[in-house]
């Protein structure tokens, strides 16, 4: 699922890259900061029928937060991707995991989330878990050297 | 030792899967990137971009 915020009213949607990296899939715009007050948001979660929530966006205290508890109280699991967000200072994103995990959140990472999904190399789609693996270091090296 | 291990029953399993989870990408935006100083950018771009790996390849993960 992916979401923006006010695009209609003139703020740009989506960036480049993560646009290109997800072709073909919707973009919810929202007004709200919260996007379990969206009704198009919340009823697209709903339809999955899944109760396991992953959340990640920016910025961590606001448009991750929000729905976050929201979601807990209704009753979903929520799992934030900690290191695919971030808030405006170091304070403020933290404050805000601490905030959320009170509520019951679960923190967990891009790559672990990743080997969670695939679970066995065994099965098919590992190529698909090396790539991403791949892609993820390079890119980190690229930006130390 | 097995070649692989069969797939748990998602609606079960306490671990996250393709098909018990759904993931949400929020206000991943120009205006809202140019706020964070949480975390250095290029390093924030490379997780997020990860993230929408996982989208893409998990087939089921937000269907």
């Amino acid at each position: 699922m992916l979401s923006t915020v006010y695009v209609k009213h003139g703020m740009s949607g989506t960036n480049v890259e993560l646009r290109e990296a997800l072709p073909g899939v919707p973009e919810i715009d929202r007004t709200t900061m919260n996007s379990w007050e969206d009704p198009e948001f919340r009823a697209a979660v709903e339809r999955s029928g899944r109760k396991k929530l992953i959340i990640a966006g920016l910025w961590t205290e606001v448009c991750v937060a929000f729905p976050t508890l929201d979601a807990l109280r209704a009753g979903y699991e929520v799992y934030v991707v900690v290191d695919a967000i971030g808030g405006v200072s170091r304070t403020a994103h933290e404050s805000a995991m601490q905030r959320m995990i009170q509520a019951g959140a679960t923190p967990i990472s891009v790559l672990g989330l990743a080997c969670e999904l695939q679970r066995d190399w065994g099965r098919p789609d590992a190529n698909r878990l090396r790539a991403i693996m791949r892609e993820y270091f390079d890119a980190l090296k690229t930006l130390k050297g | 030792m097995s070649d692989v291990t069969p797939i748990r029953d998602p609606k079960a399993d306490p671990l996250l899967t393709p098909q018990n989870a759904v993931l949400a990408l929020i206000d991943y935006q120009p205006e809202q990137y140019a706020g964070v100083h949480s975390v250095v950018h290029g390093e924030l771009l490379a997780h997020v971009t990860s993230s929408a790996a996982l989208q893409r390849r998990s087939s089921c993960l937000s269907c």
